[in-house]
């Protein structure tokens, strides 16, 4: 568009000032007011949604989210100076939650304002109940909750009930179709 | 009573404490007294069962119907409707049963099959194996489920206990048969010693090769009500003999950490959850529903609260509230002399002045008290006190009334009541004195000699106002001990002579009456009441409510 040289254009303050190399698949939805900054590799898969204010942090390592896993806005999902952080599909980060495990297996749900410590590992279909703690390094089997002010248990309806499991998916497809309507997409700024 | 003093409390009439008097009644009453009052006897405050039958007048209720006091006693409470707190769905009575409360439960279809689920912990029904196949009437399918289910499982295996549920199922009827079986029909809740001849016939025939003739005998014999004995009848026998399941349960809890148990809360949160150790054997309680209430006089069909049912759930408007304190008099006493003022506690700020011990009361020492009676009705009202002359119990003080007998205007409007709130003596009204004096007097709203020691005379009223009469009682307090005779006390006039708890206290009971008159149609229960009314010539009609009241005036110091 400006074929002449012109003097440096102010930029919005969320826009970072170096953007970091992105590999955001085509049908994800980037929010226009979403934040992704660092240096180091982000990748969006399939259908994702990064809600606007969301913050994508590569500084510390390379951040992946997988399909149709959701960050609401304000959540925080990666590092500053703690490594990878590799969200599984079918996740979802809600409104506040601070993510910088090391990997969030899929299906699983950190509720809002909820903190997931450095170098923690969620195995799929957990739940982390709102405003719940999850320590850095700890490690949580396949169908954890945490919840009730540290208490855990195992998600048997999920466990042992593959159809509950695909009926979760399903909702979790369709929560995405209906954001997809309602987040107007800004992946052009950050794709390539 | 603990209670800050001054205090006064009313007697309910519906509470019959009254003792008869040893001393004769200070006050002659004048006009005819309803039935049940107490010509020649008196309220006893230090009755143990006072406590009970005394309560300040904001907490009474009035029924204009039967023209009486009500007390929690008098009145009953029935349910207009239940209403879930949580979201304030409104369950119609008979949906409580099936509906519960409308449990958002966001039913996730599993082969057309709905489930509860909770979404803070994950926790859903197919935990516990239960789905239900259509999202309303939730309470119903779960009950339902958990009948077969308890009955099924006491079939396959005939050793296993009863359920708690079962259990109190059988102890209800037993209760039930016995009561029907021993009162008469017409009061079915009469404790009356009577037989249970079915079940008695029954425990014969299992028992005794008794003939027909013998039995007959015995059912004519009344036989007192008694207590469950099997556990067909309700009677759960507590046993260590069943080792088997206990062990098993211990197994489990080593097995599954400290989560896995139930907590005190869980187990008491249902009748189901009783006797579920592992929070597997939980079963979902539907949200315990509230209710809103009204309240009904007992001895007629008159209302005497009811919610405004228009209204929102939480809205605490009234349609009905028949408050005594809109019908009935308000005694108050403060001390005359000013050197022991008797502050009222609702003045007070920090809990400590509360606390704080007030001056004990001297015995011997006469002293005066000025007792206000308030008028809330729009009639003029004639007032009749009486009081024994000496307070009943441990500790006998002298009181005296010093105008037992005297009028009280009409309450107004409540501004006219708040302007007119300034006191003018009535006894000293200055005629014809003008000039300062009354200009003093419309100033500070008292009589100007009042500050100069104005004596309290017999038969005079103290002060007035619009709907307000003031008169003076006179209390010499009685000592707590006795003086020493010359001839040494018995052991048993000894232990009469201990104190008890509270016998310090001064209470002074006081009989109120007040009569007035309303004009026939203005008589809204005149109708029901037939030959009680009067119509005098004029066309009004007489009124007249008599009840007791206590005063408490304060804590009597060892002194002497
Ligand atoms: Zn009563
Ligand atoms: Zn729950
Ligand atoms: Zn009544």
């Amino acid at each position: 568009m400006a074929s002449r040289p012109a003097p440096a254009p102010k930029r919005p303050s969320q826009l970072p000032a170096s953007k970091p190399p992105c590999n955001i698949y085509p049908s994800a939805i980037i929010a226009d007011k979403a934040q992704i900054t660092g240096s180091h590799a982000v990748e969006i898969g399939e259908n994702a949604v990064i809600h606007p204010w969301a913050k994508i942090r590569a500084e510390g390592g390379k951040v992946v989210i997988g399909q149709n896993s959701m960050v609401y806005e304000g959540a925080t999902v990666g590092t500053v100076d703690g490594g990878d952080v590799l969200i599984g599909d079918y996740v979802n980060i809600e409104t506040g939650a601070v993510v910088e495990a090391r990997s969030v297996g899929d299906g699983t749900t950190v509720e809002v304002n909820a903190v997931v410590g450095k170098g923690a590992v969620l195995g799929k279909w957990c739940t982390v109940a709102p405003l719940e703690r999850v320590e850095a390094g700890e490690e949580l089997e396949d169908f954890t909750v945490v919840y009730g002010d540290g208490q855990r248990r195992v998600d048997k309806t999920t466990k042992e009930h593959a159809e509950v499991r695909e009926l979760k998916k399903g909702g979790q497809e369709k929560a995405v179709q209906a954001m997809r309507a309602l987040v107007p997409n800004a992946m052009a700024k950050w794709a390539g | 009573m603990a209670a800050t003093f001054p205090y006064t409390h009313y007697a309910c009439p519906c509470s019959n404490l009254t003792t008869p008097a040893s001393t004769s009644i200070s006050a002659k009453r004048t006009s005819l007294i309803p039935v049940d009052a107490p010509e020649d006897s008196t309220f006893n405050p230090h009755d143990p069962r006072a406590n009970y039958s005394l309560s300040p007048l904001d907490r009474l209720l009035f029924c204009d119907e039967c023209e009486e006091i009500r007390c929690q006693r008098c009145y009953g409470e029935e349910i207009i409707h239940w209403y879930c707190p949580t979201c304030l769905f409104e369950v119609p009575s008979s949906g409580v049963r099936s509906d519960g409360n409308r449990r958002s439960s966001s039913g996730e279809e599993v082969e057309e099959a709905y489930i509860l689920q909770c979404h803070y912990c994950d926790w859903s029904s197919l935990d516990i194996g239960v789905h239900f196949s259509k999202p309303t009437k939730i309470t119903e399918q779960l009950a339902k489920q958990r009948k077969s289910r308890t009955s099924g499982g006491s079939s396959a295996a005939e050793a296993q206990p009863l359920s708690h549920d079962e259990t109190f199922a059988n102890l209800a009827t037993f209760y039930k048969e016995q009561l029907s079986e021993s009162g008469d029909p017409q009061n079915p809740y009469s404790n009356s010693p009577y037989s249970s001849p079915n079940n008695l016939a029954r425990i014969m025939s299992l028992y005794g090769g008794l003939s027909v003739n013998a039995l007959k005998k015995t059912r004519e014999k009344p036989q007192p009500m008694r207590e469950a004995r099997g556990e067909e009848e309700g009677m759960l026998i507590c046993s260590f003999e069943d080792k088997a399941t206990d062990d098993a349960l211990l197994q489990s809890m080593q097995n599954l950490d400290w989560a896995n148990t139930t907590t005190a809360e869980q187990r008491l949160s249902a009748p189901a959850n009783k006797g579920a150790r592992l929070v597997d054997a939980l079963w979902p309680v539907a949200t315990r529903l509230r209710t809103r209430k009204c309240r009904r006089c007992h001895f007629c069909p008159q209302y005497l609260s009811y919610p405004d049912p228009k209204l929102k759930v939480g809205n605490l408007r009234y349609k009905i509230r028949a408050l005594a304190l809109n019908h009935i008099p308000r005694l108050s006493i403060r001390s005359l002399q000013t050197s022991y003022p008797l502050p009222n506690p609702a003045f007070c700020l920090h809990a400590a002045d509360l606390l704080q011990r007030q001056p004990d009361i001297q015995p011997h020492i006469t002293r005066q008290y000025i007792l206000t009676i308030r008028n809330p009705i729009l009639e003029p009202i004639r007032i009749t006190l009486a009081t024994p002359t000496t307070t009943p119990g441990r500790v006998a003080s002298r009181v005296t009334i010093l105008c037992p007998s005297f009028t009280v205007g009409p309450a107004g409007d409540v501004w006219d009541e708040a302007l007119s709130s300034s006191t003018t003596s009535m006894a000293t009204i200055p005629s014809g004195n003008g000039g300062r004096q009354a200009a003093m007097e419309s100033l500070t709203g008292r009589g100007a000699d009042e500050s100069l020691d104005r004596q309290p005379e017999a038969g005079k009223v103290w002060e007035r106002t619009k709907n307000s009469t003031s008169v003076v009682l006179e209390i010499v307090p009685g000592a707590l001990k006795s003086l020493p005779g010359i001839v040494p006390k018995s052991e048993k006039e000894l232990e009469e002579d201990e104190m008890e708890e509270g016998d310090d206290v001064l209470e002074v009971p006081i009989y109120v009456r007040a009569e007035w008159e309303v004009s026939e149609e203005h008589d809204d229960a005149g109708d029901r009441k037939g030959g009680k009314r009067i119509v005098e010539a004029d066309g009004n009609v007489k009124k007249e409510m008599a009840f007791w009241c206590v005063l408490g005036v304060g804590r009597i110091g060892e002194g002497g």
